[in-house]
């Protein structure tokens, strides 16, 4: 009996895979929360989720680099800016004075106005967007211009505008943003109990100006529509957007070999990447994430199990970068990355030379760390180590050289990454004891400086893309990574170009409050030289998104591979596929 | 009793593959070094003679990560057993010897453990408590496993005690002591035998379960960890030549339930005759 | 009337002792799961880590620093008023997540078991009757292979190669988004497609236990006199099987399907997590990787409570149907 039904069932459900919707639906893949925890407040956890990029849109798009297939933007020295909802600007050390576009709704009907503006950049106070550390307050003199006033000038202004989108219209967010303090911490009242309110308020779905609304969600699917009176409806050549729920890696992949994406961006390893790419018309972008891995040394006094820090010491340092096969580690923990062989400059490896920091400027600069176990052993022998018998090196007590090495639990490449450091200082002659750690304890814990060895972040620059954020992560003392090594803390002292004691923390704030380009870079060559030549972590590869996308099934027109249009990408993909679509760069296949 | 053993086709079967198990984790490992070095370039490659199972996603050899992770599977779940064992051994006898207050305690507590649902509480336990040894992720797995034997262990002693040896014992006061270790526990033992390969079995399902599902990640070659790598964290189960390395720690798991599963019975109809009449 | 109620007094003391511990449990759980949330914030936005966990404790829906009995007053507060738990990270009931994720594990669980325990029951009956058949073998075997294969090797291997490589069925969900939820014959089906591996995972393990648990108890049965006496008054086999051997051998199975019953919600974990099917043990695995210990224990009460309470059904509704048995105690 049962059966029959369950045949029935198979028969029909063939059937109905037959069936299409009119229009072409872009399909990709994005993570959401699955209802019923899922709500269209992007204040509170669980809003939103994937349908944001698509829902919503910024001022600008801001793009570190030309950009060679958007129409539309104003590119200046090393960036541009894409009209959005902002149709022009003026940049002055001040202000920042937006002119907004005239005739835009929201999903909703309402129109869109400065007022929309000013209310998502209150409620972002609430929120500590990076803006409010510059920023002072907003004037809206009228319903189109809005004029953002510094209390100290940025010369980050462009991406901090950008980095935003414009996601609470006043006409349901006003009561609230009306209500804030911007003069108060965000804890206390009035602040606190705003917040409070705004997690507790979940409307069905976001109200966007952007060119898709939302329609359905489901624990696995998103659909989204076209929005008939987006301002450049003409311009989106697709009916709507089928997203797939981002579970992990593992269930996009699978997507992906099955055709079913248009574009996705999971890591993958080689061979799951040649199983992608052999569909005919897929192809693989791999722009910067704006961010790299590497090995970070514990430079505090003593080591937590109370011996002698020899990390303190620069030489042994520079043997362990030398007992590293930098290239060979790349390749095991992010083959698609971009590998840092052979300098340490806290730099990203793909953006440096636009900043002066040019292969000839490190050449005849810099110390270069290229793997070379000879040199290695020169300098732990110069220190006093010897090689036992066993084939360990010990010190002049006799005790073996033996270390922690620790990762994140839940990062699959650094868990990798510590068995490959692991097996190739082994058999330089030094015992690592890899040893993962639950993310809900790693950070804590490294940061209270238990590890000797550990793998981190490097020349982040997430929100910016300029080296002054990548500098900042590690010799910044209250850069992330400088906690983790214990900048604050350390014994050690930083020498500079001049062969004096450096302040590095002093360079990076100075880095960030000039507007002098040629200063710019003059600062940056002389962190760069302190990173190098201290070497207080030691970065191997830089991470690179791998955008996977298919030309010719359903979307065509993508950027050529090498086009900077693709650094749109880190930190929102669907920033970019959106501005594509928007630009009407990519189309529809009809 | 050795003559039944042999007699008895499916308990020898059984005994034949868990021999098998035991020496691939004893005397294995030593035969088959683990490849600590990686080699991405021959990553998933299929079965060779030089790789029977084929390589994983670093190009190591699968087949000396079974063999090394049969070392850890059993090594859990001996563990686990031994540790439910020594549990249910003891709150089995403590109940059935003391009677009166302590034994309905016991007992409620008893009856409480066998109804709760075994699976999510360990998960919860493994997720929440730091599992980094094998130690620490035995006691867990045990302390949901005692219970029915213990339930078990009770009423063979309250039927002993009725028995003349442990009366005549007890009536020559030889002590506590010796009734427990001379005259019950070797009496009970056989029952504790069969239940010690039943609950190595449960363990090796509920480890590699939560390895599985990345609860528990202390150690790269248990063959949950494998299945977690070959599944969720390196997609090899979309390369179709990577099969073996995703069929491996399956079979290899199934084959040693089945194994447990059939010296398990072979022995209880072994000692316990009135099933053999059964069949 | 009194070993009911003790019963009854038994099983509620089990929910509230093991709620109880495993709320102590959850609430000292070593580490913070908001460095984690925090982390995330900061790749996210671009926040510098103490701002995003500042963000993260504040949206977070508790205070670390309050005493652990204050906590629990709540938690019970909560839980008398009908409120199974709270998840900290998401501000949300756990009775709405309920809501949505147990109709599909009633759903899949309940066919499940009714396709396995019929089929297990027709099987076990065959081979009991007919002992020297090819049969019974056959279905030995089988049940101890599947006896011996934990469930999640079976689903796996189904989603390798039935979903994966010969794409016969979908790899994740519950239905396809384009069709609209409603009484259609085209959701419905789209639905049992998507359900039809969870489904036969379940299945495949479960069908050779009922088999072989029907066989050992229609064999005790087939010694007792009155069917010794149907078969001397020269009745049909057919009927001989269906209204004598089959009706009185299926007692003692009822309890073990109440049981099963109580045991579908926790017991669904893998299984839902490898098919990505949004139910019950799909949301409980979340919960556990996303340390959303609120969550967690919500969910896991409700489990218990199924549990024990089915166990306790079960128990009462053999004695009821078989007075040759007492109840212990």
């Amino acid at each position: 009996m049962k059966y029959k039904w369950l045949v029935l069932g198979f028969v029909l459900s063939f059937a109905a895979l037959g069936a299409t919707a009119e229009g072409v639906y872009f399909h990709g893949a994005a993570g959401w929360e699955p209802p019923p925890l899922y709500h269209g407040n992007a204040f509170a956890p669980g809003g939103v989720g994937g349908a944001w990029w698509w829902v919503y849109e910024p001022l600008f798009v801001y793009v570190p680099g030309p950009g060679k297939t958007i129409p539309s933007g104003v590119f200046a020295g090393r960036d541009r800016m894409i009209p959005r909802l902002g149709v022009s600007y003026e940049d002055t050390p001040e202000a920042f004075v937006v002119h907004l576009r005239k005739g835009v709704k929201w999903h909703d009907g309402q129109p869109f106005t400065s007022k929309d503006v000013w209310c998502t950049f209150t409620l972002g106070y609430l929120k500590h967007w990076a803006i409010w550390k510059y920023l002072e307050k907003i004037e809206i003199p009228d319903d189109y211009t809005v004029i953002f006033r510094w209390k100290k000038p940025t010369p980050f202004a462009k991406p901090l505008i950008a980095a935003n989108v414009i996601l609470w219209p006043y006409h349901i967010y006003g009561k609230w943003a009306e209500r804030v303090d911007l003069t108060a911490p965000t804890d206390v009242e009035p602040n606190k109990s705003v917040t409070e309110e705004l997690l507790n308020f979940k409307p069905e779905k976001p109200i966007g100006t952007g060119p898709f609304v939302l329609d359905k969600v489901t624990a696995s699917d998103m659909l989204l529509v076209k929005f008939p009176d987006y301002w450049a409806a003409d311009k989106v050549d697709f009916a709507g957007v089928k997203l797939y729920r981002w579970v992990n890696n593992y269930v996009v992949w699978g997507y992906l070999i099955g055709g079913e994406l248009d574009a996705a961006h999971p890591a993958a390893r080689r061979n799951i990447t040649q199983a992608i790419l052999s569909l005919p018309g897929m192809k693989l972008a791999t722009p910067t994430d704006l961010a790299g891995f590497c090995l970070a040394f514990n430079l505090r006094e003593t080591l937590p199990d109370g011996r002698p820090n020899p990390f303190l010491n620069l030489k042994f340092r520079q043997a362990i970068a030398y007992a590293i096969d930098r290239a060979q580690l790349a390749q095991a923990t992010y083959w698609a990355g971009l590998p840092i062989t052979d300098y340490a400059t806290g730099l990203l490896e793909s953006m440096r030379a636009n900043w002066g920091v040019t292969d000839e400027w490190m050449k005849a600069n810099l110390t270069n760390y290229s793997y070379d176990p000879g040199k290695a052993a020169a300098l732990l022998q110069e220190l006093g180590y010897r090689k036992g018998p066993d084939g360990i090196w010990e010190d002049a007590q006799g005790n073996d050289l033996k270390f922690s090495l620790v990762a994140h639990a839940g990062y699959s490449d650094w868990v990798i990454a510590i068995d490959n450091i692991a097996s190739q200082l082994k058999k330089f002659g030094i015992i690592i004891e890899p040893e993962t750690r639950p993310g809900s304890i790693y950070w804590t814990s490294i940061r209270a400086g238990n590890f000797d060895l550990c793998m981190e972040w490097t020349a982040t620059s997430w929100g910016y893309a300029h080296p002054w954020a990548e500098l900042r992560r590690t010799l910044h003392v209250d850069g992330d990574t400088a906690k983790t090594i214990g900048l604050a803390e350390t014994p050690y002292v930083f020498v500079g170009p001049d062969g004096k004691p450096v302040d590095t923390t002093a360079l990076v704030d100075e880095l960030g409050a000039t507007f002098d380009l040629e200063k710019q870079i003059e600062l940056i060559r002389e962190l760069a030289w302190i990173h190098n030549e201290n070497l207080p972590v030691l970065p191997f590869v830089e991470k690179r998104i791998m955008i996977f996308h298919r030309e010719g099934v359903r979307v065509t027109g993508w950027p050529a591979l090498d086009d900077p249009a693709w650094l749109l990408a880190p930190g929102g993909i669907e920033r970019f596929y959106t501005t594509m679509m928007v630009e009407g760069v990519i189309k529809a296949v009809k | 009793m050795m003559r039944t053993l042999l007699g008895n086709k499916r308990a020898l079967v059984g005994a034949a593959i868990l021999l098998l198990y035991f020496f691939m984790a004893t005397l294995g490992p030593f035969v088959v070094p683990l490849e600590e070095e990686q080699h991405p370039e021959r990553a998933f490659q299929p079965p060779s003679w030089e790789h029977p199972l084929g390589t994983d996603y670093l190009g190591r050899d699968v087949l000396a990560q079974i063999v090394h992770g049969s070392r850890d599977v059993l090594f859990v779940a001996f563990l686990a057993a031994l540790f439910a064992i020594a549990i249910a051994v003891s709150v089995g006898i403590l109940s059935g010897l003391k009677g009166g207050l302590v034994d309905q305690v016991l007992m409620t507590l008893v009856n409480m453990m066998l109804t709760i649902p075994h699976l999510p509480v360990m998960m919860i336990f493994a997720a929440v408590f730091r599992v980094r040894d094998p130690f620490s992720f035995a006691s867990i797995l045990a302390f949901w496993m005692w219970a029915g034997l213990a339930r078990a262990v009770r009423s063979q002693v309250l039927s002993l005690r009725e028995r003349e040896f442990i009366q005549a014992a007890q009536i020559l006061k030889l002590g506590t002591g010796h009734i427990v270790f001379k005259e019950i526990l070797p009496n009970v033992m056989p029952y504790v035998a069969v239940n010690f390969v039943s609950m190595m079995r449960g363990a090796i399902v509920s480890s590699v379960a939560i390895m599985f599902l990345g609860l528990a990640p202390f150690s790269a070659t248990n063959w949950g960890m494998m299945l977690n790598m070959a599944t969720i964290q390196t997609g090899a189960i979309y390369i179709p030549r990577a099969l073996s390395y995703v069929l491996s720690p399956l079979v290899a798991i199934m084959l040693l339930q089945l194994g447990g599963y059939f010296f398990a019975h072979g022995l209880e109809e072994i000692f316990n005759p009135r099933l053999r009449a059964h069949e | 009337m009194l070993i009911v109620l003790k019963r009854l007094g038994l099983a509620l003391l089990t929910i509230v002792v093991v709620s109880v511990i495993t709320f102590i449990v959850i609430q000292n759980v070593p580490g913070d799961p908001i460095y984690e949330w925090a982390m995330e914030l900061v790749q996210t936005s671009g926040l510098d880590f103490e701002t995003a966990y500042k963000i993260a404790a504040q949206m977070y829906g508790y205070d670390p620093n309050e005493p652990l009995f204050h906590r629990f007053v709540t938690y019970v507060k909560r839980l008398l008023r009908g409120n199974l738990g709270y998840s900290m990270i998401y501000r949300a009931s756990v009775n709405e997540i309920i809501a949505k994720a147990l109709p599909w594990t009633v759903f899949v669980v309940s066919i499940s078991l009714l396709l396995s325990f019929s089929l297990g029951v027709i099987l076990g009956t065959a081979i009991a009757w007919k002992r020297r058949s090819l049969l019974d073998p056959l279905v030995t075997g089988y049940a101890s292979f599947t006896a011996a294969t934990p469930d999640y090797v079976t689903a796996m291997l189904l989603l390798l190669f039935l979903a994966i490589r010969l794409k016969w069925f979908p790899t994740r969900g519950a239905y396809d988004i384009g069709i609209e939820p409603g009484f259609s014959l085209r959701f419905i089906g789209n639905v049992l497609h998507h359900a039809a591996l969870p489904i036969l995972s379940y299945t495949l393990e479960a069908v050779g236990g009922w088999a072989l648990a029907m066989k050992g108890a229609a064999v005790s049965v087939l010694g007792e006199d009155y069917i010794m006496a149907a078969k001397a008054r020269g009745l049909r086999d057919r009927r001989i099987v269906t209204a004598y051997l089959a009706r009185n051998s299926i007692l003692p199975l009822i309890t073990g399907l109440a049981i099963s019953f109580g045991g579908m919600f926790g017991g669904s974990i893998l299984i839902e997590t490898i098919f990505n099917y949004p139910g019950m043990g799909w949301f409980f695995s979340q919960a556990l990787m996303r340390k959303d210990y609120g969550m967690m224990q919500g969910l896991f009460l409700l489990t218990i409570t199924a549990t024990i309470l089915a166990n306790l059904l079960a128990d009462l509704l053999y004695a009821k149907l078989d007075p040759r048995v007492r109840l212990e105690r």
